[in-house]
C-alpha cells in the first residue's frame, strides 16, 4: 500500500519508479497543497495581526469620527500628526534611549548568567545540584508585583532610583533563562550525535 | 590500581564541585538579592504586622497564616485565579501547536507567517493589554459588547482579559514548538512514513511524543504566567465588576500599606506555595511520563 501517498508525501524528492502520468499528478497534487498552506498561512497571519491592524486604525483614525462611523475595520479621517504628537508628548525619544540602555544591560547580563549556570546545572557534577535548581527554578514563581515593593526600597538603599542601573538590577540573572538554557543543553547533549549524523533541517511534520 | 586513585578521584570530584559553585555564583548572587531577600520579607511580614506609622510592629504569628489562607478572600482569589488558568493555558498550548505544526515545513517564504506568529513576542504585557483595550473595552471597544467577552458583566468578564493573555502567548509557544519540532529528526518522519503512517497517525504517535519534553515546558510555563497574570487586570478592569476578576496577585498587590501588608504577605506566600506545589509536582510527574527521545 501506500506508494501513492509515499509519492504525495516526499513529493519531488523521490525517484519516479512508476512513470511520467503518476509523477506528473504527485506534481500537480504537491502544488495544490502548497497552495492550500499559503492560503491557510495567510489566513491565520491575518489572526494574530488583527489586534496591532485594530491598534493602528484607532491610531490614525480621527477619534469621534471613527466611533461615529460605527468603528470599521479600516482607517477613516486618517491624522498622520498623531505619531509626532505622541512622540512629542510622551517624550518619547529620551524613553526609548532609555529603554535601550536597560535592555542592553539586562540582556547581556541573563545572556552571562543564565550560560554559565544553566552549564553547571547540565554538566557539571555537585552534591545538592537538584536542590539548587529548585531553588533557582522557585524564582519563578515570585510574580514581579509581589517582590517589587521589597526591590524598590532595596533600590533606594543602593542610591540608585531613577537611574539605568536601578531599573535593570532585579532582572540581571532569570530563573527563566537558566530553565530554558538548561533544558536546551540537556537535550544537545542526547541529541547532538544523532544530528551530526543527518544534518538538521526542516520539514513537514 | 594504586592506592592513590580514590583519593585522586575524590579530589578531582570536589574540584568539580567548586566549578559548577563558581559557575552558578553570579546568577545566585543575583536571585539571592532580588528574589530571596523580598521572600524574607514577605515571611517577616506574615508573622509581624507593622503599626500604622510604619514605626513599630507586633508578632501576630501563625494564626495570622492561618486566618488569611483559610479566609473568604483567599479562597475568591485562587478560584478567579484557577479560572484564569482554565482559560489561558489548554487554549495557548493548543493555538501555538496548530500555528507550529503549519509553519513547520518547506514553503518558499516561510520565514516571513514563522515571523508573524511570533511577533506577539515583541509585545510586553502592557503593551498587550492596551492593544485588547481598544478591542474589548466596553465602552469604545470594536467587541466591546460581545457577550462572551463582555467586561461590564462579572461572568464574562474574567473571558475577556484572558484573551490579551491568550493572545500575548501566542508567540512564545509558537517559537518554543517550533524550536521543538524542528529538533525532530527527519529520519524518524521519514521511518514513519515508510511504514505507512499517514498524517494524522504521524501527528499522534511520533510527533506529539517526541514533542512532549516541549509542551511540558510550556504547559509549566503558562501556568506560572497564568499564576502571576496582572498588568491585563488592572488595565482591563481594576478587578471588577464586583471583583470577579480579583485574581491573587491582584488582590495581594492592592495590599500593601501598613495596615494591610501582613494580609497581603501571607497571601503572597500562599501562592508561592501552591505555585510551587503545582509546578514541582508536574515537573516530576511530567518528567517521569514524557518521551525524551533516547
Amino acid at each position: 500500500m501506500a506508494t501513492d501517498e509515499l509519492v504525495d508525501a516526499v513529493g519531488a524528492d523521490l525517484p519516479r519508479a512508476q512513470g511520467p502520468a503518476v509523477a506528473e499528478g504527485a506534481r500537480r497534487r504537491l502544488v495544490l497543497s502548497q497552495l492550500g498552506w499559503y492560503v491557510l498561512l495567510s489566513a491565520l497571519s491575518l489572526l494574530v495581526l488583527f489586534p496591532i491592524w485594530m491598534t493602528i486604525v484607532r491610531a490614525v483614525s480621527e477619534p469621534f469620527v471613527y466611533i461615529q462611523e460605527g468603528q470599521p475595520l479600516y482607517p477613516i479621517a486618517v491624522d498622520w500628526g498623531v505619531f509626532g504628537t505622541a512622540w512629542a508628548d510622551g517624550d518619547l525619544g529620551r524613553s526609548l534611549l532609555l529603554s535601550l540602555a536597560v535592555t542592553a544591560v539586562i540582556t547581556v547580563a541573563q545572556v552571562v548568567t543564565s550560560v554559565l549556570a544553566a552549564y553547571s546545572f547540565a554538566f557539571v557534577r555537585f552534591p545538592f545540584k537538584n536542590a539548587l535548581f529548585v531553588l533557582v527554578v522557585a524564582t519563578l514563581l515570585l510574580p514581579i508585583e509581589v517582590t517589587l515593593v521589597a526591590n524598590v526600597r532595596t533600590i533606594r538603599e543602593l542610591g540608585w532610583l531613577d537611574s539605568v542601573q536601578g531599573l535593570s538590577a532585579p532582572f540581571l540573572a532569570s530563573a527563566f533563562g537558566i530553565f530554558l538554557d538548561r533544558a536546551s543543553s540537556a537535550c544537545r547533549a542526547s541529541c547532538a550525535t544523532r544530528r551530526a549524523s543527518t544534518g538538521s533541517g526542516t520539514s513537514g511534520s | 590500581m594504586s592506592e592513590a586513585a580514590p583519593r585522586r578521584r575524590r579530589q578531582s570530584a570536589a574540584r568539580e564541585a567548586l566549578f559548577g559553585y563558581a559557575l552558578l555564583l553570579p546568577g545566585l548572587a543575583l536571585l539571592a538579592a532580588f528574589a530571596y531577600y523580598p521572600l524574607y520579607r514577605l515571611v517577616r511580614f506574615a508573622l509581624y504586622r507593622p503599626n500604622r506609622f510604619g514605626t513599630g510592629e507586633t508578632y501576630v504569628g501563625l494564626s495570622n497564616v492561618t486566618d488569611v489562607l483559610g479566609g473568604q478572600e483567599f479562597r475568591d482569589g485562587l478560584w478567579i485565579t484557577v479560572k484564569y488558568l482554565i482559560y489561558t493555558v489548554p487554549t495557548g498550548l493548543v493555538l501555538g501547536l496548530l500555528l507550529a505544526l503549519a509553519a513547520h515545513r518547506k514553503l518558499k517564504g516561510i520565514k516571513v507567517f514563522q515571523g508573524i506568529f511570533s511577533s506577539t513576542v515583541a509585545t510586553s504585557v502592557a503593551v498587550a493589554s492596551v492593544v485588547f483595550f481598544g478591542l474589548v473595552n466596553p465602552k469604545v471597544g470594536k467587541f466591546g459588547n460581545v457577550a462572551f467577552i463582555d467586561l461590564s458583566r462579572s461572568e464574562s468578564a474574567l473571558r475577556g482579559v484572558a484573551l490579551t493573555s491568550i493572545w500575548q502567548n501566542i508567540g512564545l509557544t509558537f517559537v518554543i514548538v517550533l524550536a521543538g519540532l524542528q529538533a525532530i529528526p527527519d529520519q524518524l518522519r521519514e521511518a514513519a512514513l515508510l511504514d505507512g503512517f499517514g498524517p494524522v497517525r504521524r501527528l499522534f504517535r511520533v510527533t506529539l511524543p517526541l514533542l512532549s519534553p516541549t509542551l511540558m515546558f510550556l504547559v509549566v510555563v503558562l501556568m506560572i504566567f497564568g499564576f502571576q497574570a496582572f498588568a491585563p487586570i488592572e488595565l482591563l478592569t481594576q478587578g471588577g465588576p464586583a471583583g470577579s476578576t480579583e485574581t491573587l496577585v491582584f488582590k495581594i498587590f492592592r495590599r500593601q500599606d501598613p495596615g494591610q501588608i501582613s494580609e497581603g504577605s501571607v497571601m503572597a506566600l500562599g501562592l508561592f506555595a501552591l505555585t510551587f506545589v503545582v509546578t514541582l509536582a508536574q515537573l516530576t510527574i511530567l518528567n517521569r511520563r514524557v518521551h525524551y527521545g533516547d
